[in-house]
């Protein structure tokens, strides 16, 4: 519902009779003063937290931090930045904005776009064992994950483009067609993620063919966990 | 088209304003009568007399002993006449002193009389300039209210004993449409008893008069607008007494075959729905009504009534203003416009409106604009009092428009994925340096709900070029303007948004303080939320700039505004300072004054301490001074008040709140922190302790694990019994994470674990590295804790990870 401002009810919503009510003074009416949009956040998911760690790709991994820009729950939102350290020699640091759907009322385990079938999402979220048990359910009607209560968050990330420059639409030796299966355990404050990528699952699964790829290397990995912070700015959008 | 008047028309028309001045009755009946004849639908005569000055004079026979009914009639529809449809002639009745006794008129024995008399009102009320409170003296709202029952019979049978007939209850309700404007004045309408009469005529009974009925949606609409209780009464008033309430009726003509009557009962409806007075069993029937009717009416061209302030309005024009109000604030109407394609029929008419030369509207409407715009041509100016909005109707259409996709994409990134992708930001950048002060303002605040997402930030709104006409709009002639342009700059300064640097090359930081210092309450609070923005993970050079600028004085004053909204934001702008580096909160404390600060925490906490919203931000300044060295921590510990209005707020029932208390009492006892063991034995003596313990099993998660890590630094807290499963603790640390996240911490914080408890536990762990940042310290602490609950990511591809069960 609407919010409404005090002063617009101020007069009437008490006990007075009319006859208060006619002195009363309220000079206009007041326009309801729009919803203030103070950001919800959980554990160490919070506008302006850090995560480090690294991303394994086959044999190689890469340093990775990621910075929390926005976090919305109520919308099942957040946003950020995700910087790869020596994944391509043109650049040492690539840095990508990334949107998060967090799995809940809103967003459901099936991913139903960005290339990934059902199968796809089953081969990839069973890899986080948390997930398990729910494993049969998820597809059922009327299932809505609650991560307010369980201690894991499911979410999928969404590189968009890249930071600072968003205009650079293709770099050599790196992509960011894909997304991230994630999964962030609130009491540890540790997030991993799995990669997919449509093209190079089919690379992948041709070298496996050849017996050149061990079949875990399909999965390209991310292990970060949350750097604390003790003191906290806030900002609030208007 | 009008020819001039000949000399001898002339000389016809002074003798006419003569015979105004004739002793014999019949003579000055029949002058005001070839008056009547002349002006009725001539404006250039309508001029012509009023230029005479034959308005006071008319007025004075509203009133005149030796006048009868017959000349009052006559004379109330010459003012009448002179009224419709026209601000300037408007102004000259209204100094003539018109409206009284044309409201005298309204008790009249003679039906005719007061219908005349109800007329001149309503066509003088159109303006809404017309200064209205005259109404609400005497008894003038029960006579209007005594006109809201129409009798089935027409007036030439009835007159005498004053039987209504519909139509004069059609104007009746149309005046009280266009006098509602205050707050007070819908609460005397409605206590007179206007609500109930005004929801019989939606009865099936009246659907013969569909006038009448829109004249009483209208009059429902703006006695419900911003009105919680009124639109309560509406919502259980009972047509005819039939224990009905009237809403099944207002959405059963929402589907009405005209749309005027859909318009005007889906602007009652969303104004009841605004005021949260809507019972939720008509939601879903709301929601499915009302969106697709409004959006149908985005292109419907019918006009509302021939007169409509300086000249008319077309339903197109009202349409996305009622859909902006029902979607501005409500997320789950913005999902539903967005499902009902609302943003593609709205960029259909702005792309086509900017496009096209022509406006898309009727050929009778094309034909009055024409009639406008040479009026406008042939004119002078209006006389200033009463200002006519020149604008025309295509600006409104535009104004409206854009007030729509303002409004539909304020709260959902979806919304505004839509809005960037219809293209519709370059017709908004446009706009933003549009002539008519309302499409500014309309158009800015697209740019603010655009601009409450990072990407839109960082991409779509950089490459629009927002910044700089946006900053241009911060000294706008129109405060309006100014108001909206200072909210979206609140936005436009954050750290993720390229442009902030544009705003601070561009004197962004001395506008923004001029702004702070505003007497407008509303503008000083957008100008701090922005400062407080611009700071949020600011360095310090920024912070040194801000406070250069600001002065703290200037941040003292606005710390103890009066609005408390403004307090709020300024003790936000505060916390934001004195987070960071220890120069951070050094600069505060040399500032302020250590007591300065001090005694603001204290005021805060004790005599604004039902403020919510101001304790939580005054808790986090606490927080950040209580990362800073040993003087800065001791000045926080010495002042007792402080630290039992701590205490309290430790119960509080906002989560947020609890959080941030028990960060206070962290960070004033990291055991190797200097002067620590000092602290804790002080807490513990104010009793800090126990009430910790009392929060361990805190329903909420994050409250909770803080409560734990406070408790260890009391070293109060067994090892062990932290979480489920940490008794196996030392194979569950997620041996590949931290390995490569925290270094070698993972064996020392198995070592403070294991340390067990006492005052001094973990220091011995610890001692080398004392110099530590605190955010490592703090990873240490937490991984006794966390690390046990399994992560169990240890190895991907291997599905047999010994942890997998813990």
């Amino acid at each position: 519902m609407p919010v409404t401002t005090e002063r617009a009810v101020e007069g009437f919503n008490t006990d007075r009779k009319e006859k208060t009510e006619l002195v009363a003074e309220v000079p206009r009416r007041v326009a309801p003063e729009p919803a203030r949009l103070i950001d919800r956040h959980c554990c160490s998911l919070f506008s302006g937290s850090t995560f480090t760690g690294e991303q394994k790709s086959g044999r190689s991994s890469y340093d990775v931090t990621v910075e929390i820009q926005h976090v919305d729950m109520k919308n099942s939102f957040l946003c950020g930045y995700l910087s790869i350290k020596g994944l391509t020699d043109d650049w040492p640091d690539l840095c990508t904005f990334f949107e998060g759907e967090i799995i809940g009322p809103k967003y459901s385990f099936l991913t139903r776009k960005w290339d990934a079938d059902e199968d796809i999402d089953v081969q990839h979220w069973t890899r986080f064992p948390e997930f398990k048990k729910f494993e049969h359910d998820f597809n059922r009607d009327g299932f809505s994950y609650d991560f307010e209560s369980n201690d894991f968050i499911f979410m999928r990330w969404k590189e968009h483009f890249l930071v600072p420059d968003h205009r650079i639409k293709a770099i050599s030796g790196a992509s960011f067609a894909g997304f991230y299966y994630i999964a962030y355990q609130k009491s540890t404050g540790t997030i991993t993620g799995l990669y997919f990528d449509r093209d190079l699952l089919n690379d992948a699964t041709f070298l496996f063919s050849l017996g050149q790829h061990h079949n875990s290397e399909w999965f390209q990995h991310l292990s970060l966990k949350h750097v604390p912070s003790t003191s906290f700015p806030a900002f609030e959008f208007r | 088209m009008v020819q001039p008047l000949s000399p001898t028309a002339v000389s016809k028309h002074e003798a006419a304003v003569a015979g105004l001045d004739a002793l014999d009755l019949q003579e000055r009946t029949r002058a005001v009568r070839f008056i009547k004849n002349n002006v009725i639908g001539n404006r250039t005569k309508k001029e012509m007399y009023l230029s005479m000055g034959v308005a006071a004079r008319l007025v004075e026979f509203l009133f005149a002993e030796d006048c009868d009914v017959d000349l009052r009639v006559q004379v109330a529809v010459v003012l009448g006449s002179f009224a419709y449809g026209n601000d300037h002639n408007i102004k000259v009745l209204v100094d003539a002193g018109a409206i009284t006794p044309l409201l005298g008129t309204l008790d009249a024995p003679e039906m005719k009389l007061v219908e005349a008399g109800a007329r001149a009102l309503k066509a003088i009320f159109q303006s809404a300039e017309a200064p209205h409170e005259d109404v609400f003296q005497a008894s003038y709202v029960e006579s209007l209210i005594r006109l809201l029952t129409p009798t089935t019979e027409t007036v030439g049978t009835c007159s005498s004993d004053r039987a209504v007939p519909v139509r004069v209850t059609e104007v009746a309700a149309g005046i009280l449409a266009k006098v509602a404007v205050t707050h007070d004045n819908q609460m005397q309408i409605a206590r007179s008893g206007a609500i109930p009469l005004l929801a019989n005529v939606l009865d099936a009974r009246w659907n013969a008069s569909p006038k009448v009925q829109e004249a009483a949606l209208d009059a429902l609409a703006n006695l419900c607008r911003d009105n919680p209780t009124i639109s309560q009464k509406v919502v259980c008033c009972q047509i005819y007494d039939s224990a009905i309430s009237p809403i099944p009726t207002i959405i059963k003509l929402v589907r009405d075959r005209r749309p005027v009557m859909r318009l005007l009962a889906a602007t009652c409806l969303t104004n009841i729905y605004r005021a949260g007075a809507l019972p939720t069993v008509y939601h879903q029937d709301t929601i499915l009504t009302l969106m697709p009717t409004l959006i149908k009416l985005f292109t419907e061209t019918a006009p509302i009534s021939t007169l409509y302030g300086s000249g008319w309005a077309t339903v197109q024009e009202k349409a996305p203003k009622v859909f902006a109000d029902l979607v501005e604030s409500s997320e789950e109407l913005q999902k539903a416009a967005l499902e009902a394609d609302a943003v593609t029929k709205l960029a259909a008419v702005v792309i086509g409106e900017s496009a096209a030369t022509t406006v898309p509207e009727s050929n009778e409407l094309k034909a009055k604009s024409r009639k406008d715009a040479k009026r406008r041509g042939n004119k002078a100016p209006p006389a200033p009092a009463i200002r006519v909005s020149s604008c025309g109707h295509a600006e409104r259409v535009t104004e409206g428009f854009l007030r729509a996709i303002a409004a539909i994409c304020s709260l959902r990134e979806e919304c505004r994925k839509q809005v960037i992708d219809a293209k519709l930001l370059p017709h908004i950048v446009n706009a933003m340096s549009h002539p008519n002060r309302r499409i500014r303002s309309a158009a800015c605040e697209c740019t603010r709900s655009l601009s409450r997402s990072v990407k839109n930030l960082r991409t779509s709104l950089v490459d629009a070029g927002v910044a700089i006409p946006l900053f241009k709009l911060l000294s706008d002639e129109s405060d309006d303007v100014q108001l909206t342009a200072s909210a979206t700059l609140c936005n436009i300064v954050l750290d993720f948004s390229p442009m902030k640097k544009t705003v601070l090359e561009n004197g962004g930081v001395e506008r923004l303080v001029d702004l702070a210092k505003s007497m407008d309450d509303r503008l000083r609070l957008n100008a701090v939320w922005a400062l407080k923005n611009l700071l949020f993970q600011a360095d310090s050079d920024t912070k040194t700039r801000v406070m250069q600028e600001l002065q703290w004085d200037g941040l003292l004053s606005l710390i103890d505004d009066a609005e408390t909204g403004i307090q709020e934001q300024a003790l936000n702008l505060l916390r934001n300072l004195a987070c960071g580096k220890e120069v951070d909160i050094e600069q505060v404390f040399e500032g302020l004054g250590e007591e300065r600060v001090l005694d603001i925490l204290e005021a805060k906490l004790t005599k604004s301490a039902s403020h919510d919203d101001i304790v939580l931000q005054a808790l986090y300044v606490i927080v950040n001074v209580a990362t800073g060295n040993q003087r800065h921590k001791s000045a926080i510990m010495n002042r007792e008040s402080i630290l039992l209005s701590v205490w309290g707020f430790m119960s509080h029932s906002k989560s947020s709140i609890r959080v941030a208390t028990i960060w206070c009492i962290i960070n004033l006892t990291w055991t190797d922190d200097v002067g620590s063991q000092e602290r804790v034995a002080r807490l513990r003596a104010l009793g800090f302790e126990p009430r910790l313990q009392n929060m361990m099993e805190d329903l909420n998660m994050d409250v909770k694990d803080r409560v734990k890590t406070a408790l260890t630094n009391f070293g109060s807290l067994i090892p062990g019994s932290a979480s489920p499963g940490s008794q196996d603790n030392a194979p569950a640390v997620p041996m590949e994470i931290a390995g490569s996240a925290a270094g070698s911490t993972v064996g020392s914080a198995v070592g403070i674990a294991n340390a067990g408890p006492g005052p001094t536990g973990g220091g011995n762990g610890n001692r080398s590295r004392r110099g530590m940042r605190g955010a490592e310290r703090d990873r240490e602490r937490l991984g006794d804790f966390t690390g046990a609950s399994s992560v169990v990511f240890g190895s991907l591809s291997d599905a047999t990870a010994p942890n997998q069960d813990a």
